[in-house]
């Protein structure tokens, strides 16, 4: 295994610090230092990268993640995301708080290859252009998000939401899930797929199916204080690192976008998705009415 | 002997090689992501290099073909084959990552044959009108004699 492989896992931080210690100075420094020097110089440089390298995951391949009954499709995801920017969030709502969907929507974008990874000059992706997929999920305590998910480094390829729920690491499975988000690494807005994938169930019949509303993959539904099914939605984080945005969609196909001077979701229009009738290099962007810019 | 430079090496590729994965319960699978995406890679056929694709003249609009010949029907067999050779192994004998969840739709330009492959997730016994995934998008570049040029690098 290379270093160079394991490095995209590691923080920003923790490659910073070992970028700095190949450096020829510090090669040469060590073959003049004294002795006692180099085993300080080695317990801090170890002391160092232990605290910088700890817990540097940033998110999990797919293919390295359990399966929900042995079914490919059925991803199961880890939680809740050890992400010192994306919050558990308490609150009584029965909507996902934006408290802690704007922070993830932001640090999805902050992933390896999630923002600004297509060549500005030819509109292809970089080798490195990466889509990622969480899972918003409540638990008995709080609001959490799941891992980021990710297919297989070197493939510009989709990633598969977690159809199979979350594992939490503090409330195990069967956790509602009210939803996926992910991330375009190049920036477009919603393709038509994206605004038909919802949470997935088992039903009584024990058949697989998906569902417009929040549910964990036993069946059992989420429910707010009138006893009533909630809404799933859909979350994207698209356009530039330093221009990002976000929006948001529910199963009647009405697409918000994040205002973020006015601090809330503005509604856009409702869209569509549409069906490919020709072959060309994209897929067909949803039909909106109004149009989206 | 041990030089000092190897000795560094040695310890940052045994710290960082030790990152460990926050997996509980019955997510532990151990395994470390970069050892996942090493050692699952491309399950058979590597996808051709970017610059194969670079070299096609990809179409904007090109109308399906209603009847296919027998170089169409040569491509599309292609095409869906490298669809499933990416898939990783184990999902063999999986309803939605075999033939019967594609559906392949050909077209033909400049001498090429462009081999698009959807999803049906219907054919599984999901309900029509859902997907299992985001930005799906497979699309080939086949030549007449049934070989795959070029895969689009599609991302959204």
């Amino acid at each position: 295994m290379s270093l160079a492989l394991d490095l995209q896992f590691a923080t920003p931080w923790c490659r910073l610090v070992v970028a700095s210690t190949s450096t020829g100075l510090i090669l040469d420094w060590w073959a003049t230092a004294e002795y006692h020097m180099r085993g300080v110089f080695l317990l801090t440089l170890t002391l160092i990268l232990v605290l910088a390298c700890t817990n540097s995951r940033l998110y999990f391949v797919d293919s390295e993640l359990p399966r929900l009954e042995g079914k490919p499709k059925l991803v199961i995801a880890p939680g809740p995301w050890e992400n010192k920017d994306v919050p558990m969030v308490y609150s009584d709502t029965s909507d996902v708080p934006d408290d802690m969907v704007l922070p993830a929507l932001k640090a999805l974008m902050d992933l390896p290859g999630a923002a600004d990874a297509c060549d500005s000059n030819t509109g292809r992706p970089r080798p490195d252009a990466t889509e990622y997929c969480v899972a918003f999920y409540r638990t008995p305590k709080d609001w959490r998000v799941s891992w980021p998910i990710r297919n297989m480094t070197g493939q510009l390829s989709s990633c598969n939401p977690p159809l199979g729920g979350v594992e939490d690491k503090d409330f195990g499975r069967d956790l509602p899930v009210f939803g996926f988000a992910h991330n375009h690494p190049c920036g477009t807005s919603m393709s038509s797929p994206d605004l038909r994938v919802f949470p997935a169930m088992k039903s009584g019949e024990g058949r697989w199916m998906m569902v417009e509303y929040a549910v964990a993959s036993n069946g059992k539904p989420a429910l707010d204080s009138r006893g009533q099914l909630i809404p799933a939605w859909g979350w994207l984080a698209t356009g530039h690192a330093d221009a990002p945005r976000y929006y948001k969609w529910n199963p009647a196909g009405e697409v918000f976008e994040w205002n973020e001077g006015k601090r809330g979701w503005e509604f856009q229009a409702t869209c569509t998705p549409q069906k490919p009738s020709i072959i060309t290099t994209m897929m067909p962007p949803p039909k909106c009415s109004p149009e989206l810019n | 002997m041990l030089k000092a430079y190897h000795f560094i090496s040695l310890v940052l590729l045994s710290v960082d090689g030790g990152t460990v994965a926050p997996q509980s319960g019955s997510l532990g699978s151990g395994a470390d992501a970069g050892i996942a995406d090493a050692g699952v890679a491309d399950a058979g056929i590597a996808a051709p290099p970017s610059s194969a694709a670079d070299s096609i003249r990809w179409p904007e609009n090109l109308r399906p073909l209603a009847t296919l010949d027998g170089p169409a029907v040569l491509a599309a067999n292609a095409a869906l084959q490298r669809v499933l050779s990416r898939f990783p192994k184990e999902y063999a004998g999986a309803c939605e990552y075999s033939a019967r969840s594609m559906e392949v739709v050909v077209g033909q330009e400049g001498g090429l044959y462009f081999v698009r492959i959807d999803r049906r997730a219907d054919r599984c016994g999901w309900a029509p009108g859902f997907n299992l995934e985001f930005d799906w998008f497979e699309l080939y570049a086949v030549s007449p004699e049934g070989r795959v040029l070029a895969r689009y690098p599609y991302m959204p």
